[in-house]
């Protein structure tokens, strides 16, 4: 008898015991842990506030009323008006919509060129490693910020070209990351025991590269969530993002910035939320990597 | 009689991690006298290392605590010591050789400079006469002083180990404590660096303590030996005694476990079951419940030891049922 | 050494020439018309046309990049179309400022960073610990241009106390080179605690216990030596997103440097300017690369001899930064 036949069954097995334990485990980690936990919240809170904006917002975000320009903080007004008169409040609060758009799907763009990138480079290693490989350290050479600026000013400003310049700017990193943990995986003796079982590489890609490698990958996504957030704030502190009236935090601050000597307000809150938001990324990444990984805890 | 060196009662040493209270060690106490070695023997998790960095003073803390007992060195008890204090200690009075070698030097000082280093510590000599006689040290156990200048990547594992020897005697202390110094390296080379402790050992007149769970290192090496289980001594004698006249139903698995190169084939007896969780230890005896010879009685009250001849301790009460090793 | 240093060296021509690659194959799909943004909206199309002509934008795409690159070997950049004035010039002029900026503020970074880093890692689990990770953590999270902001608003509107714009001397320098340097102090705090956690768990670490060896040698020479490698990766790599970063915080202090020079020239689709600006920043990342795996060699003995070492050492060098 073949004596692999009853190789495919304990495998699955063992799998299922390893996933579930591994998230359970990871996840009764995290909740132990108090700051990753505010992360959390901090993001879903973010979160709630983008999705009902309209129902949360006390005003729209371009009613527009010169007569109340520049009010203080009040119950009415809690983080006071912009020179348009506009709610900053709620300004701030639709502004979540465009934060949260441009760091999530940027990531999900530069994760899936980098991912497809690092994880072809990672696995089958030779030319085709270095010639990416080659690739990204050219790409990798000019600053992400700069990269993400000068892509952006040639597509020209907008929430779109926003989120394509910065996912294009981070698939180097990316690229280095995933092909690094694919690097480590494929070093591994259970891969080395699925080659002897003559399994494919499109299998061992899938069933034991990919799993093994998607926790350094996640805790990559949620950084990155985080700098891309940052690099969206920045380009549209340049004008070269989200285009008014849509409120960006970045935006806000950059329009605020000629009314900082008298009106500290206007530039304050949306910088708090800018930080607040990626505060909250930066907490659930590092503590989804401690939950992970509890070897590299600290 | 022979002068007293070290003098250990009642320690005990427990870990406290988040929800857990490890008890490494519990009342152990031990003594040693100038120029012996002691073997200390247990399996892996048994506290030995924990005994060792006990006296070192250099239990991890958190988590480790030492919570009471007595570590006495030459008469004064390490445990009142100053941290100040301690530092001219190690080193100089006791040093100690650590088990893994790949992992127990600097990786970015050269060598030389890593004995240099302890000697500059507790001498107050210049820094040419601390690398001469560093460089001295590095011959002293068999390697050229030219490789004084490389680093610990550049050679090889019983290299290292030879090393970290000449670190810890590179202030000819009174007090050996070497954790395992061989299990990390090849079974050739373990020879050659065992040989190499035990001839420096005779020629500075050092006492050791020889950390091990291997009992053919122990014969040839020991006076006396102290057997561990599950943080306590089980059994503790002169090599005879152990050896020759081995009580303990512990011990008796020890050996039954060991497979004997010389003597005919025959099966191994290895001891059933596996070691208590630290952290919850059995009531009574430790070993009873691995034990072949337990009476109901050996769960439920703690155990002493009891002298059966002169000098040799054992923790059982059923002494009279266990037949010793044929 | 100085021949992995002359590899690196030749090493890095290929990587600028995809850098020139990729500038100007961005620059090729930018929409617009330079000789529009030089001539003006009312130019004539026969102008536009002759300037065109004149400026070598007809010509194949290839041909175009093939001769950008014989005149940058002979150190022309091609002349701004804003300014008419020779790009390299202009860059030079520019990017010695921006160069004090990164290198002040950087030196913020690693100074404030290994300080509060060491400090956190060895008082694990106290207050102190806990206050600094926390600060280092909303460190990484605030966007620096709101840093450069907060710092002008205070100091420089409130207090008074330090001018807000301008490049002329090192009291001009404090606001900006915080503004670079918070984002990456608190990054480098972060990358010094977790690498001297890992290494002050090392049996080494012991061991120097064990030799007698005291708490603050313990601390500094064994365990913080050994924890640079990565901290000093971190550090390279935020030179590099403040020279990046530059762009945003010159303009917000008005610093005459490289930074607001290109933000102009993107907005004015000056071609040349804007591929010599990132041209001389890809440089001078590369050599910042460099000089950062030169460091690698100079604390790590293992790293040294793998550099002098032969074809295998590539391999694993690779695997460290990867």
């Amino acid at each position: 008898m073949n004596p692999m036949a009853s190789s495919p069954s304990v495998e699955m097995e063992e799998e299922i015991v390893k996933k579930k334990s591994l998230w359970a485990d990871a996840w009764s980690r995290m909740r132990r842990n108090k700051l990753a936990m505010f992360g959390l919240f901090l993001v879903l809170l973010i979160l709630v506030l983008a999705v009902f904006a309209p129902l949360i917002a006390p005003y729209h975000y371009d009613e527009q009323n010169t007569k109340i320009a520049f009010q203080f903080p009040s119950l009415a007004h809690p983080f006071g008006t912009d020179n348009y008169g506009r709610d900053i409040l709620s300004r701030v609060i639709y502004g979540a919509r465009s934060s949260l758009m441009v760091g999530l799907v940027s990531v999900c763009v530069s994760s899936s060129l980098g991912g497809v990138l690092g994880c072809v480079a990672g696995f089958y290693g030779g030319k085709v490693d270095n010639a990416i490989m080659r690739f990204i350290d050219v790409v990798l050479a000019i600053p992400a910020t700069l990269l993400a600026i000068a892509i952006a000013a040639i597509l020209g400003p907008g929430l779109f070209n926003a989120v394509i310049s910065i996912g294009l700017s981070n698939v180097g990193r990316f690229t280095r990351v995933v092909r690094g943990a694919v690097l480590t995986v494929r070093g591994q003796e259970y891969v080395e025991a699925a080659r002897s079982i003559n399994a494919n590489n499109f299998r061992i890609i899938r069933r034991y590269v990919l799993p093994n490698a998607f926790a350094p990958m996640l805790v990559e996504f949620t950084l990155n969530i985080s700098t891309s957030i940052l690099s969206a704030s920045q380009l549209s502190f340049l004008g070269l993002g989200v285009q008014p009236p849509m409120p960006e935090w970045g935006a806000m601050l950059s329009a605020g910035r000629k009314f900082i000597r008298d009106y500290w307000y206007i530039t304050t809150f949306p910088g708090l939320s800018i930080m607040l938001t990626v505060y909250g990324f930066n907490l659930l990444g590092d503590g989804l990597r401690d939950a992970l990984d509890p070897r590299l805890k600290d | 009689m022979s002068e007293k060196l070290l003098n250990i009662e009642d320690l005990s040493i427990h870990y406290f991690t988040e929800n857990r209270e490890v008890c490494a060690v519990n009342h152990v106490a031990l003594s040693l006298d100038k120029g012996e070695t002691l073997g200390l023997v247990g399996e892996t998790g048994a506290g030995k290392t924990t005994i060792a960095l006990g006296i070192m003073r250099l239990v991890p803390n958190p988590p480790g605590k030492i919570l009471g007992g007595r570590i006495e060195l030459e008469g004064e008890n390490l445990l009142e010591k100053k941290n100040s204090e301690m530092q001219k200690i190690r080193g100089a009075k006791v040093s100690m050789i650590f088990q893994d070698p790949m992992t127990a030097l600097n990786p970015i000082d050269t060598v030389g400079d890593q004995i240099a280093e302890c000697i500059r510590l507790h001498s107050h000599v210049s820094r040419a006469e601390a690398a001469l006689k560093a460089a001295e040290t590095l011959e002293m156990v068999g390697i050229p002083r030219e490789r004084y200048g490389e680093y610990p990547h550049q050679f090889s594992g019983g290299m290292k180990q030879r090393i970290v020897i000449a670190i810890a005697l590179s202030c000819k202390p009174e007090l050996l404590i070497a954790d395992e110094p061989t299990t990390a390296l090849d079974v050739t080379i373990q020879a050659q660096v065992l040989d190499i402790m035990n001839d420096l050992k005779n020629k500075l007149n050092m006492s050791m303590i020889l950390i091990t769970h291997d009992l053919g290192v122990v014969a040839e090496m020991c006076d006396k030996v102290a057997i561990l289980y599950a943080g306590e001594i089980v059994e503790s004698g002169t090599a005879e005694h152990i050896f020759d006249d081995t009580r303990h139903p512990y011990t008796i698995g020890l050996f039954g476990s060991l497979p004997s190169v010389a003597g005919q084939k025959r099966r191994l007896t290895p001891v059933a079951g596996l070691t208590p969780d630290p952290a919850r230890l059995p009531a009574g005896c430790k070993f009873a419940p691995r034990c072949p010879h337990r009476t109901p009685e050996c769960g439920q009250e703690e155990v002493a030891l009891r002298e059966v001849s002169p000098g040799h301790w054992v923790r059982c009460r059923n002494l009279e049922h266990v037949k010793g090793r044929e | 050494m100085y021949r992995y240093i002359l590899k690196r060296l030749l090493m890095m021509i290929p990587v600028l020439l995809g850098v020139t690659v990729i500038v100007f194959a961005m620059l090729q799909v930018t929409p617009g018309d330079p000789a529009r943004s030089i001539l003006g909206d009312d130019a004539t199309p026969a102008e536009l046309e002759a300037k065109r002509e004149e400026l070598g934008l007809n010509d194949p795409v290839v041909v175009q990049y093939v001769r950008y690159l014989a005149d940058m070997l002979r150190g022309d950049l091609g002349e701004s179309y804003t300014s008419g004035r020779p790009v390299l010039q202009e860059v030079m002029r520019r990017f010695p400022t921006t160069m004090q900026l990164t290198l002040v503020g950087i030196s913020v970074s690693i100074v404030l960073g290994i300080l509060l880093g060491v400090t956190s890692a060895v008082n694990k689990g106290k207050i102190v610990d806990k206050v600094v990770t926390v600060v280092g953590m909303i460190g990484i999270s605030m966007p620096a241009f709101w840093i450069g902001l907060l710092l002008s608003q205070v100091f420089a509107l409130h207090l008074q106390i330090l001018p807000a714009t301008g490049w002329y001397g090192p009291r001009y320098w404090v606001l900006p080179a915080l503004t670079v340097g918070v984002n990456g102090a608190a990054a480098i705090m972060r990358t010094t605690r977790s690498s001297m956690l890992e290494v002050i768990r090392q049996d080494y670490i012991r061991t120097a216990e064990a030799k007698g060896a005291p708490r603050k040698s313990v601390i500094y020479h064994h365990a913080l030596k050994n924890s640079l490698i990565p901290v000093i990766t971190v550090a390279g790599l935020r030179v590099g997103i403040q020279l990046g970063g530059a762009m945003v915080v010159e303009m917000i202090f008005t610093i005459p440097g490289l930074g607001s020079y290109l933000v102009d020239a993107i907005s004015f689709r000056d071609y040349p300017a804007v591929m010599g600006g990132v041209l001389v920043i890809a440089v001078t990342f590369s050599l910042v690369n460099l000089l950062v795996d030169i460091l690698y060699a100079f604390v790590d003995p293992r790293i040294r001899s793998q550099y002098g070492g032969g074809k295998k050492r590539k391999f694993q060098k690779k695997e460290v930064s990867a």
